[in-house]
């Protein structure tokens, strides 16, 4: 669990972080959206005690991070993936961690092969590329079995078949239970990934919703704003269309608009609106965080 | 205990830190060498010649650059993780930052106490050996016993230096930034205060850095100008300087 209010972080007169607030929830992968500079990373790093706020507060599991008495065996993190001291062997690396926390040596060649890592532990992370920075990077935030785990874009430099692999983790991970927050600029990634997204633009919350929703709210469908819903919705049920509610009238998939609107005049139904949507998630995603910046809204038109 | 086991982990086995002590052993060896040809040398002199050498005392060469390597050593056990970023995973495993500040800093500080009076009894040894069965001026003195103070002092030299690298580190928090204020601190300044006017010189060269170990054991001869008391003191005031202002930049800055 980790919770945040009204967080707010200003770099002289830019204002990173702005007022957010949310709530990540266990047992499932909340993704953490928005541009390269919408603040995603500094609210990470604030609710890892990194940067200090100057108004509002995070906790994770209930109390300030500095607060938990070693925490990686609460809480793992992947930050930015050049995070690890470049002289040192990947294993001492962990082992440092490790020793920090009252953690045994078992673990560290436990996480060193679930990344799979075990045969370069010896080498230093100078001569790392950067997939395997950010694998092992992934096996200090597992190293203590916790229950809270933040990545920040932790595709970045992966491989094809590590980002399955990062992505399946994570979804395991949530499976047990435990809480999950990933960042991401990359809607595309997300709707692999996440259950529930938090979308922000400008250091401000845009969207929370389920994946679900998001998808469900985004799909190519039709709105349709009629002068009698009512007697409109059982002549497109009939024809053979979907009808779901929508806050500006109905969203009728399964019918095209032309078809919907010879529906309605063979039913003297008169339309007020009837606009195709056919916005991909990663399109809506683009037009909702440029709405932000630009207007600092979310409503769409 | 658990943090002061991870930073000496991360200490012993980074790679930087066996060059540095590579370094030590390098020059240990070189300076021996030049104190085997003062030997040799003053072997082959007149009697009328003998007077006016140098004594062959291995330490002075040696402990400028002891100093300088443990400060170096002590500024990156700070700058490295700044450097690399490596601070943020540190201070994920450990957010309390008074805790990994002061366990960092008993790493450090015992590092350079062992080290310092190690480099310092080393110098010593090899001096006695290079010079025995020959008197002064070329032997620095009488008997090994006679040099103990100094050599304690010399030592206490190599880990204050350190303390003072490591404050650099927190405040400068880069590399480069520390090695640069280090070497004007112990090189540069000594220098400056020497063109100093003469009752100016003699204070001021007495209160840098590099100056205050020998006064506190009261090895200084001549050149002192603090009693051991006052010395200590005066170092205590730089400690408070840059270790707490290393301290203060850390406890408040985002890191």
């Amino acid at each position: 669990m980790i919770e945040v209010s009204e967080l707010t972080k200003r770099f002289g007169r830019r204002t990173a972080v702005d007022r957010l607030s949310f709530t990540v929830k266990p047992g499932r992968v909340t993704g953490f959206l928005g541009p390269n500079g919408a603040g995603k990373s500094t609210t990470m790093r604030m609710v890892l005690g990194l940067d200090r706020p100057d108004r509002g507060s995070a906790r994770v599991l209930g109390r300030p991070y500095d607060r938990i008495a070693e925490p990686l065996r609460h809480v793992g993190a992947l930050l930015d993936a050049g995070a690890m001291h470049p002289g040192l062997a990947a294993r001492d690396h962990l082992i440092a961690l490790a020793r920090a926390n009252r953690l045994g040596a078992a673990r560290v060649d436990t996480v060193l092969e679930r990344v799979g890592l075990t045969d370069v532990g010896r080498r230093r992370i100078g001569g790392f590329s950067l997939g395997m920075r950010q694998r092992l990077g992934i096996a200090a935030a597992l190293l203590g079995e916790p229950e809270v785990l933040l990545f920040d874009e932790p595709v970045n430099g992966l491989d094809p078949e590590g980002i399955r692999w990062i992505r399946d983790l994570m979804r395991a991970e949530a499976a047990t239970g435990r809480t999950v927050l990933v960042s991401s600029h990359l809607m595309s990634e997300m709707q692999l990934t996440a259950d529930h997204v938090l979308v922000i633009g400008r250091g401000r919350l845009i969207l929370e919703s389920s994946m679900a929703d998001l998808a469900e709210r985004f799909r190519r469908d039709v709105l349709v704003a009629a002068a009698d819903p009512v007697a409109a919705e059982s002549a497109f049920t009939e024809a053979g269309g979907v009808v779901a509610p929508d806050p500006e009238g109905m969203s009728v998939t399964g019918l095209t608009a032309e078809r919907l609107g010879e529906i309605a005049l063979r039913h003297g139904i008169t339309l007020h609106r009837l606009t195709p949507r056919s916005a991909s998630l990663e399109d809506s995603y683009l037009q909702l965080t440029a709405d932000a910046v630009e207007f600092r809204t979310g409503e769409e038109s | 205990m658990s943090v002061i086991a991870s930073e000496w982990h991360k200490l012993h086995r980074v790679r930087s830190s066996r060059a540095l002590l590579g370094a030590m052993f390098l020059v240990l060896v070189g300076s021996t060498g030049i104190g085997h040809l003062m030997v040799r040398t003053w072997d082959g002199m007149s009697a009328a010649d003998r007077i006016h050498t140098e004594a062959a005392d291995i330490g002075i060469p040696v402990m400028p650059f002891a100093e300088f390597l443990f400060g170096v050593l002590a500024a990156l056990v700070v700058t490295a993780e700044y450097t690399s970023g490596a601070i943020r995973t540190t201070l994920v495993a450990v957010p309390r930052r008074g805790r990994l500040l002061a366990s960092k800093l008993v790493v450090v500080l015992g590092v350079a106490v062992v080290g310092g009076q190690a480099v310092a009894w080393l110098t010593v040894l090899a001096t006695d050996v290079l010079t025995a069965g020959r008197p002064a001026p070329i032997r620095p003195w009488e008997t090994v016993a006679d040099a103990v103070t100094l050599t304690v002092g010399r030592g206490v030299g190599v880990a204050f230096i350190a303390l003072v690298g490591f404050g650099l580190g927190w405040l400068l928090r880069a590399t480069a930034g520390a090695l640069v204020t280090m070497t004007g601190l112990l090189f540069v300044a000594p220098m400056l205060a020497f063109f100093l006017p003469a009752d100016w010189a003699r204070p001021v060269s007495a209160t840098l850095p590099t100056n205050l170990a020998g006064q506190l054991v009261g090895a200084a001869g001549p050149q002192a100008v603090y009693s051991p008391v006052a010395a200590g003191a005066v170092m205590a005031a730089w400690l408070l300087l840059v270790v707490g202002g290393g301290w203060l930049a850390f406890r408040y800055r985002d890191a």
